[in-house]
């Protein structure tokens, strides 16, 4: 083994050499310059710095541990906003969705009525002396379509029981509302004439079966034209003011230019209405309705109604003056009116109406003129039955009042089941406005007229009626 | 069994005074410069009859889904009506195209939510869920 610090060994000249030049390198450097009390005060110094340095870093690193906690903080308020923002998002979607920009709505009727003793009518609608589906049953299909946030097109298709279930357009109109309180509509429309006029076809949304029909009965039920409506409030009263403008044509059946409006003002649980309708009549020459052609100018509604809803009691009242043409074959003035008043029991309202109807005469009515038009369109003479003889003055002249007795049970809250007696007498020979006792000539033979001998008529109806 | 059917008893009476004591309140935005209406015009608002507040500003009401009892009580204590009679009521405002039942929402926070972030809007809730977001202007007792 050759030993490590051998004289020779060329380790030996490196290590000297180098040390050679470390010591001659070093003679100028400070490190060398220096004593050791020199030294250590420069590496107390240095710790001195050191110490101070570990210092900085651990402020530094605790103010970096405060900045991050304040940074989660301000993360977790941003998370925390963005999940009521996220939640609201949420919430707009599913309103959103319950306002469809298309939408689909319905009303449905079925209804089974029996008049006794005689078949009934009015001219439009008839209940047969056995179980008749028609008069009553009725199906509405609604859509509306919003084109801008303030612009929209509705339209409701309605089949009816007594059209063989045609499908016909009620309501097919746009409508522009510049703000809140103002709403223009053009189109098809119902006419507003009284309080139900608009809603006649949604059994559903009122207590009978069908309104009472001393007032219900009018010739023209839909018109083209346009209606502005206005809303203001005042307090505890919320007022609507309603005007229109439009016309009516059927094939055989016309109206002018008409206008009309009214006012309905509610408070609380009370509604009042006051209306006024303005319109002439065309019906041409017809094979099965004597006195035509007619044209009757200058005929006028006006109506008065209110309702007290409380929840518990029910009061709805109707009263109309219907001014006719002086010098019409076919329309007399007429008064009418109802009153119903229910108590609600839970889900079952029943309800108790009387209502009357009376024309009076008119002084320009030539009546033997007119009952002489009559005999002859149906070819009567006093040897066959049915000719109509002195006791009417007036044929067109009419009275009668109806008493119903009605229940309305809601079974949940899209359908309901309605049942409903009425008798309709004190007709006094006339008919009342069934037009269909005093035009119809009689077919059994020995029975003079019908209305003579019939002076009173019980009406039973049951319902379901329904919304969709 | 006796002791169980006692509690369950006490405990019916309870939640039962509990639910009979709670009140209904209308809230609007904190901000609204409405600070209370009558029952009839909240009424008013709520049926669709304006859509407008006292103060003449656009107001949008905001129902309660049919599962949340705080709709129940609302329409009993300001209209007298159950949720059938309602129906038929909305029957004919939407056949008559007069107006459209209230957007719904399913309960009092998300009623808060959109009442916050909204200034038009009204809304009901319970008065125990009443919050900072939120300024009540009818109280339903």
């Amino acid at each position: 083994m050759r030993p490590f610090y051998k004289l020779t060994s060329p380790f030996f000249y490196r290590l000297a050499g180098f040390s050679l030049f470390l010591m001659l390198a070093g003679w100028n450097t400070n490190l060398f310059a220096y004593s050791d009390a020199e030294r250590d005060a420069i590496l107390n110094q240095l710790l001195e710095e050191n110490r101070q340095l570990k210092q900085q870093i651990e402020q530094l690193q605790q103010q970096q541990k405060t900045a991050d906690n304040n940074d989660t903080l301000s993360v977790e308020t941003v998370s925390s906003t963005e999940k009521d923002q996220a939640k609201l998002a949420e919430i707009r979607r599913d309103i959103q969705s319950q306002r469809n920009d298309f939408d689909i709505q319905g009303f449905f009727t079925a209804a089974a009525s029996n008049a006794s003793p005689t078949t009934i009518g009015t001219g439009t609608l008839e209940f047969p002396d056995d179980t008749s589906f028609e008069p009553d049953s009725i199906l509405g299909l609604q859509t509306s379509f919003n084109i801008t946030e303030r612009t929209d097109i509705v339209a409701q298709f309605v089949a009816r029981g007594t059209d063989d279930w045609d499908l016909k357009t009620d309501w097919a109109f746009l409508r522009f509302q510049p703000n809140e309180k103002l709403g223009v509509r053009a189109g098809k429309l119902r006419l507003p004439l009284y309080l139900f006029s608009e809603s006649l076809e949604v059994g559903f949304s009122y207590p009978w079966i069908r309104p009472p029909l001393e007032v219900y009965q009018v010739p023209v039920t839909t018109y083209e034209g346009a209606d502005v409506i206005y809303s203001l409030n005042s307090g505890n009263w919320v007022h609507k003011l309603q005007g229109y403008v439009g016309s009516y044509r059927e094939d055989n059946f016309r109206t002018n230019t008409f206008f009309g409006g009214n006012l309905t003002s509610y408070f609380g649980a009370w509604t009042f209405r006051a209306s006024g309708y303005m319109y002439d009549l065309a019906i041409d020459e017809s094979d099965n309705i004597p006195g035509t052609p007619l044209e009757d100018q200058n005929n006028r509604y006006y109506t008065l109604a209110t309702t007290y809803d409380d929840g518990n009691w029910l009061l709805i009242s109707e009263i109309f003056y219907f001014d006719a043409d002086d010098s019409s074959s076919f329309f007399r003035d007429t008064n009418a009116g109802y009153v119903t008043l229910g108590y609600r029991f839970g889900n079952l309202l029943p309800h108790l109406t009387y209502a009357k109807t009376y024309t009076t005469n008119e002084p320009d009515f030539d009546g033997a003129a007119y009952i002489q038009t009559i005999n002859d369109f149906y070819d009567l003479d006093p040897a066959i039955p049915g000719f109509l003889g002195e006791q009417f003055t007036d044929p067109a002249n009419f009275t009668g009042q109806s008493y119903t007795l009605g229940a309305r049970y809601d079974i949940n809250r899209s359908v309901s089941l309605k049942l409903e007696w009425s008798r309709y007498n004190d007709m006094d020979q006339t008919g009342s406005f069934w037009s269909q006792l005093r035009f119809t000539a009689p077919t059994t033979p020995g029975i003079q007229n019908p209305a003579e001998e019939i002076d009173e008529i019980d009406l039973y109806s049951i319902s379901l009626d329904a919304v969709f | 069994m006796m002791r169980l059917t006692f509690s369950g008893l006490i405990f019916c009476l309870c939640s039962f005074c509990h639910q009979a004591l709670a009140a209904v309140v209308v809230v609007v935005h904190p901000a609204s410069e409405i600070n209370n209406i009558t029952s009839v015009q909240a009424a008013n608002i709520f049926l669709g009859k304006t859509k407008t507040l006292p103060n003449d500003s656009f107001a949008i009401p905001i129902d309660l889904t049919m599962k949340n009892p705080v709709r129940r009580e609302f329409y009993k204590k300001l209209i007298n009506k159950n949720e059938n009679q309602l129906s038929a009521y909305w029957a004919r405002q939407v056949f008559t195209n007069n107006s459209q039942p209230p957007i719904q929402v399913k309960n009092s926070d998300e009623v808060k939510l959109l009442i916050n972030a909204n200034p038009n809007m009204i809304g009901y809730i319970d008065s125990e869920a009443v919050d900072d977001r939120v300024k009540v202007i009818l109280r339903l007792p």
